[in-house]
């Protein structure tokens, strides 16, 4: 590795240190070091990986070209192979600056605005992980791994959501962003699954070259799978809605990833995979009708919401939106140019907004407050003033240098539309944002839980001091000047000096694909309607507000007003047509579960004795020699539950037949208590034997009394059997040895009647009935013994002698003998 | 199929001491009558398996699919039966596993089982024996007699320690789950050896040993009844849909000791890796096609209902069945990424539910319930224990930098090779499981406290953090290492894939 690699490794490995030192001192309840030096690591390590990325940036404009870092092999199976490894170009280089510049400033913003907060070293764990798994993300030279960074970034996101641990709103939140990002997730893991399956691999540098080769479907499926991914990380409709919730975070780690850096990644991918793009121009249509129609959908919203961080919300779902918007017209070096430029420009709103709103807040005491009003304004003018000016820029260096537009000429004016709207837009914003602020909660209405003051209420006791709060406002400021300053230049167009520092990576950019007319309407529709919307909106929407009277206006014409308050409905109207339904079919099918899987064993409610079971119950009494043998005292089912070994045979001399059909009675409805407790499961296997004694009874001699259509099939049979038995035998009924049979193979019909189609919760007990039955019918009529003789009372006595075992399993050293010996045993037989 | 012997490459009969280590120590804990000495040496005990496993895997030769460490003793040689055990790729990484979540299981019981704990030790070192010898036997009928004999402590842990009231039907529904399944898995076995008398170079003798039946075609007709039998019994143990119903019942009632093993050791996917894959490939590839089905509706089936449960150790089976039906569409790919993927998956699983399951021990003895109802708040109290918990989630979840996803990601991509666009619906489960698994650490461990339990509760004990501790580590250690763990069973998956493909085009010759 070169001095440049190990720099690139280190951008990566230090804030992941970082990360790693402050959890485990945040799982250690902070006892390893205090909070001034958790600032301190988290501070210092991205401060660092910002520095070694400039270290990296400038060696790239020294020496340009393409580095490839490869660190280790990260999965290999089969002749599928992938490692973790960085590519270093211009296009990784420019995205890594960003990302920790941005960084650096939040986190060193971050030390004051989180310092009362209790989890202030759990804030600096997550901050340094999240740069880490941007890094990765921007870093990776392939789309496994790139895919660990996103997944990364979005697990740092669910983190920060849900950070104030004890709202629940928060909580909502954060795993409300974490499902619907999963949603993306799948289109991007089934793209990498094609990629591999017909290119062999997922390296930038061995997909992409390929991209233009492959089938005109294939390469078409993945361009939109991966805009799939990237419309969940990068919150454009129809997966946008988490993003306004999401600023129930932290507002600086709301600036930092729901603002700056992780919701770019989703244009990041698109830029990156720009040959895939290029080879399949349907897809790129749909990123471009994507991106205007978020655009579009994010102004709206915007105008209407009544808190700052939700306004802010929703303005970068509209920038995120025209910056797929110009990747839809293949203008990609000014995707990533909006993507800078927008980063620092919204951070900047980010970090003005907790500063308006702490003097806003602190104005209530005021003894507390000098001139709140000046800084205010000053801070909101800068805000402003930033604003306009970086996003004038493609259209002033457009003025100023009218020669240099390259193969644009024909497209120019879509370029200048889109300056007008990222104006609009930015400006509309940012005065609403202010106004909101100044007109002294003309807009705080209902926002009272979404807003950013309730989230820390300790931080408006103990306020940071201003002066700190702003110096790193002021170097933001500085940055945008910088910006500003080169923004003389056209941003990211054809010929300017950041096209062509991008220039190996965004390539293709030229190529505006406009040459269908129809294609060209519609974005020219499309944007047109931006300019409307942008321009009318705000005066529109201004006109139906909540406050207002209701008679004002007719209640049709505030539709328009409460869907965009309401994000378009598009959150309830996923609750219903996705969310229930989901659930409902998980509860259909767990019910399912329980009604027809659960089925064949003993049931695990409480027992109750089915239909069935009380009327054969109170057949058998009636049949039997007295009703009132039922009522004898139960403890005699003590051996059934493994107690006293006494109870087994019943009436052992007595013809079969006779008085123990009351006790198989009882046997049979104590099943469910006898295998729900103690008895073991020595004792179940040997109750099991007896009870085949009982099953002959039933077999034999009890009258077919179901009332299922097999059953009186069967029933029909037995009695003709009977009939023929009686006419020719002259037999008593129900003596014969036909009438046995016949009896015996309606009674299994009944069972098996009884098993499928009726509720039968004791399944398999039944089954080993049958087969008991079977066995003690061979018995019965092969060797005419009585039942409780004969096999039956080898097994009472085996049964005895199993669960006198049983009750010696409290005392280890018996099994431990009794297995020494079996193994000795084993030993012995094996020689 | 050749093998290398213990002998040639440790010295020692290493897998016989693997083995047998626990049942010494079990009959060393029949002498001992303090609780407190009975738990150091349980312990002891289960850290020099531990220990010895490591040496395995660190002597284990990762270049070769032979079978290694191989011992092999006549036992019956009238029938062909012989006492041989021996590891390959496939099952050397199980070792390790099983002993580790003994030890884990041993300190995460060590105050907590209060009624016999000389008994309930001496049940989990049985346990251990018995795991152990299914993943080293490599004869048929000995694998069936260790087989069974889980059936034993099994049954007993969840009867005695159970903790709901109708453990006991659990446990009752649990063996005659298992001992259906053994019938199956028997009469599959004795076919097989008895086809086997048929077989070239047999001399009309009997074999059970399955590197000689690795070696002799088989019929398709005797194979394909050999895999309807033997995946019965192991689709019954996995537990694969529809045959999972002994499952939650058993998390749900037994003890979170024995829900370990029971839920971490997915023996039922090893079985199919071991015996049905190299025994009977044509039959199982002529039938793959079902187990994709089963597999993917097992996935969708038991992410969807795990969505809905408010119960902690239900969701724990529902996600457990949804997968194992991820592992069975890896094996029903016949390539190296799925069998692999599933191989890691299942590994992983033996980490990630051990953790998920221990975690709802410890909720469970805090709160007294791991139902939503009682729950709420909680990461306030016992921030390590909900960070342990989002760890163990998120890998249960297959997110990447964790060890849930370079198995999910493996079997999907040998998936999507094998069956075209049909695993796309289970790549579903990557939001499904999602949303069941946050919801409910949404819904236990942030939002206000509404349970005084709750406020009461205590942080992770040293004991309990440190068993958290390595579980978590070794999660994230995976996830972002995972060809460490790939290369182990890289050159026996290779192997048999090439089985698998060579005796296809054998098949279709034919």
């Amino acid at each position: 590795m070169t001095e440049v690699d190990l720099a690139a490794v280190g951008v990566c490995a230090l804030p992941l240190c970082a990360a790693v030192a402050n959890g485990v001192n945040a799982l250690t309840g902070e006892r390893l070091y205090g909070h001034v030096a958790v600032a301190r690591v988290g501070v210092g390590a991205v401060l660092a990986a910002f520095a070694l990325s400039l270290y990296v940036a400038a060696m790239m404009v020294l020496r340009p070209g393409t580095r490839e870092v490869t660190v280790y092999r990260f999965i290999a199976s089969g002749d599928f192979s992938v490692d973790f490894g960085f590519l270093l170009d211009p296009l990784s280089v420019v995205m890594m600056l960003v990302v920790t510049g941005i960084s650096a400033l939040v986190t060193h913003f971050s030390v004051n605005y989180m310092h009362n907060e209790l989890g202030f070293t759990r804030y600096f764990t997550v901050v340094p992980l999240f740069v880490f798994a941007m890094l990765v993300l921007v870093m990776a030279d392939n789309y496994l791994v790139m895919f660990l960074g996103w997944e990364g970034v979005g697990v740092c996101s669910y983190l920060l959501i849900g950070f104030y641990r004890e709202r629940p709103a928060s909580a909502q939140a954060a795993t409300k962003a974490f499902v619907m990002n999963r949603v993306g997730d799948a289109g991007l893991l089934v793209a990498m699954f094609l990629l591999v399956i017909h290119t062999g691999g997922l390296r930038y540098d061995e997909v992409l070259p390929q991209a233009s080769s492959l089938p005109r479907g294939v390469v078409e499926a993945v361009g939109l799978l991966l805009l799939l991914g990237a419309t969940g990380k990068s919150a454009q409709l129809p997966l946008g809605t988490w993003l306004a919730r999401a600023m129930e975070g932290p507002t600086p780690s709301s600036a930092l990833m729901h603002a700056a850096t992780m919701v770019t990644a989703g244009v990041y991918l698109v830029v990156r995979s720009s040959p895939i793009y290029d080879a399949a121009p349907s897809a790129l249509i749909v990123v471009g009708v994507v991106g205007a129609a978020t655009a579009l959908y994010g102004q709206l919203v915007g105008y209407a919401q009544t808190d700052v961080k939700g306004m802010l919300a929703a303005s970068t779902t509209a920038q995120l939106g025209l910056m797929f918007l110009f990747c839809g017209l293949g203008l990609y070096a000014v995707a990533i140019f909006h993507l800078v430029a927008h980063a620092f420009y919204k951070t900047y709103l980010f970090l003005t907004a907790p500063s308006i709103l702490h003097h806003l807040h602190g104005g209530a005491d005021p003894t507390a407050v000098s001139r709140p009003a000046d800084t205010a304004r000053l801070l909101g003018t800068a805000a402003l003033a930033v604003a306009a000016g970086l996003l004038a820029a493609p259209l002033v260096g457009r003025v100023l240098q009218p020669g240099r537009d390259g193969g644009l000429t024909g497209n120019l004016w879509v370029v200048l539309a889109l300056g007008v709207i990222a104006i609009f837009a930015a400006v509309l914003s940012a005065r609403r944002m202010t106004a909101v602020a100044f007109a002294g909660h003309a807009g705080h209405t209902g926002d009272e839980g979404h807003g950013d003051a309730p989230s820390h209420p300790a931080d408006q006791a103990s306020r940071p001091r201003t002066a700190r709060l702003v110096a790193p406002l002021c170097v933001l400021a500085g940055l945008v000047a910088l910006g500003f300053a080169t923004e003389v230049l056209p941003g990211g167009l054809p010929g300017s000096w950041f096209q062509r520092l991008l220039d190996p990576s965004a390539v293709g950019s030229d190529a505006v694909p406009l040459g269908n007319p129809a294609l060209a309407t519609l974005f020219t529709a499309m944007i047109a309607l931006l300019l409307l919307s942008g321009w009318f909106g705000p005066r529109y929407l201004d006109r139906f507000r909540a406050e207002l009277p209701a008679e004002t206006r007719p209640a049709g014409e505030r539709r328009l007003y409460w869907a965009a308050l309401n994000g378009g409905y598009l959150d309830e109207y996923y609750a219903r047509a996705i969310l229930a339904p989901t659930m409902a079919l998980g509860r259909a099918l767990e019910s399912f579960d329980k009604a027809v899987l659960d089925r064949p064993f003993p049931p695990l409610a409480v027992p109750q004795p089915a239909g069935w079971e009380t009327r054969f119950l109170a057949v058998r009494s009636a049949h039997a020699a007295g009703a009132t043998a039922l009522a004898e005292p139960p403890e005699r089912l003590d051996w059934l539950t493994g107690g006293p070994a006494d109870g087994v045979p019943v009436a052992q001399d007595q013809p079969a037949g006779a008085v123990p059909r009351t006790a198989a009675g009882r046997r049979a409805s104590a099943w469910s208590e006898r295998s729900s407790d103690r008895g073991g499961m020595v004792g179940v296997l040997a109750n099991s034997v007896p009870r085949l004694a009982e099953r002959i009874e039933r077999s034999f001699f009890q009258r077919g009394e179901g009332q299922g259509v097999i059953a009186a099939v069967a029933n029909a049979f037995a009695r003709l059997a009977e009939r023929i038995e009686r006419v020719f035998f002259q037999r008593g009924e129900g003596q014969g040895v036909i009438a046995a049979v016949a009896s015996a193979f309606a009674r299994l019909v009944e069972r098996i009647e009884r098993v499928f189609f009726q509720s039968l919760d004791t399944g398999v007990a039944k089954m080993t009935g049958i087969i008991a039955g079977i066995t003690d019918a061979v018995e019965g009529a092969v060797f005419q013994r009585g039942v409780e003789r004969g096999v039956s009372s080898a097994a009472a006595g085996a049964q005895r002698a199993l669960l006198a075992v049983e009750r010696r399993l409290g005392q280890p050293p018996v099994i431990a003998s009794i297995l020494a010996l079996a193994l000795a045993a084993l030993i012995v037989g094996t020689r | 199929m050749s093998e290398i012997t213990a002998a040639e490459q440790v010295g020692f009969p290493i897998l016989s001491m693997l083995v047998f280590l626990p049942v010494v120590t079990m009959v060393a804990l029949g002498f001992i009558r303090s609780d407190r000495a009975l738990r150091r040496v349980g312990l002891a005990g289960a850290g020099a398996v531990l220990g010895l496993s490591l040496l395995l895997v660190a002597d284990f030769d990762r270049g070769t699919a032979d079978f290694q460490f191989a011992e092999q003793i006549p036992w019956i040689e009238s029938m062909g039966l012989s006492y041989h055990l021996a590891v390959d790729g496939v099952s050397v990484l199980f070792i390790p596993l099983t002993a580790l979540l003994v030890v884990v299981v041993m300190l995460s019981s060590w105050s907590s089982v209060r009624h016999q704990p000389k008994v309930y030790l001496m049940a989990v070192l049985t346990f251990e024996t018995a795991a152990i010898g299914v993943f080293t036997a490599v004869d048929l009928i000995l694998f069936f007699v260790f087989w069974e004999l889980m059936l034993i402590p099994t049954y007993v842990l969840i009867k005695v320690w159970g903790n709901g009231p109708l453990r006991g039907r659990a446990a009752l529904r649990y063996v005659l789950s298992m001992l259906l399944g053994s019938a199956a898995l028997l009469v599959g076995f004795v076919l097989l050896g008895v086809s086997y008398r048929s077989a070239p170079g047999s001399g009309g003798g009997l074999s059970f040993d399955l590197p000689v039946l690795m070696d002799s075609p088989v019929p398709l007709g005797t194979q394909t009844a050999v895999f309807f039998l033997l995946a019965f019994a192991f689709a019954l143990k996995a537990p694969l849909f529809p045959f999972h119903a002994w499952l939650p019942a058993a998390l749900l009632e037994g003890p979170i000791g024995m829900a370990v093993f029971l839920a971490g050791l997915k023996m039922g996917v090893f079985g199919f890796l071991r015996f049905v894959l190299p025994l009977v490939p044509d039959a199982f590839a002529a039938w793959s096609w079902l187990v994709a089905v089963l597999g993917i509706v097992a996935v969708l089936y038991g992410a969807l209902i795990a969505l809905v449960q408010p119960d902690l150790r239900r969701l724990l089976a529902f996600a457990s069945v949804s997968h194992v039906g991820l592992a069975m569409l890896g094996l029903s790919s016949l390539n190296a990424a799925g069998l692999q993927g599933s191989l890691f998956l299942i590994l992983n699983l033996g980490l990630v539910m051990t953790g998920m399951l221990l975690a709802a021990g410890y909720v469970y003895q805090r709160v007294g319930s791991t139902d939503l109802a009682a729950l709420g708040g909680l990461a306030q109290r016992t921030p390590a224990l909900a960070t342990f918990v989002l760890v163990a989630s998120l890998a249960a979840v297959g997110l990447p930098g964790t060890s849930g996803f370079p198995g999910e990601f493996l079997i999907l991509l040998g998936a999507f090779r094998a069956h075209g666009w049909l695993p796309a619906v289970a790549v579903t489960t990557v939001i499904l499981a999602a949303a069941a698994v946050l919801v409910f650490f949404e819904r236990a461990f942030h939002g206000p406290v509404r349970n005084p339990t709750v406020l009461a509760a205590s942080d992770l004990r040293p004991r309990e953090a440190v068993t958290a501790a390595i579980l978590g580590v070794m999660i994230i250690a995976m996830g972002f290492f995972p060809a460490a763990v790939l290369d182990y069973s890289r050159a026996s998956v290779d192997d048999l894939v090439d089985r698998l493909d060579s005796s296809t085009t054998v098949a279709t010759e034919d």
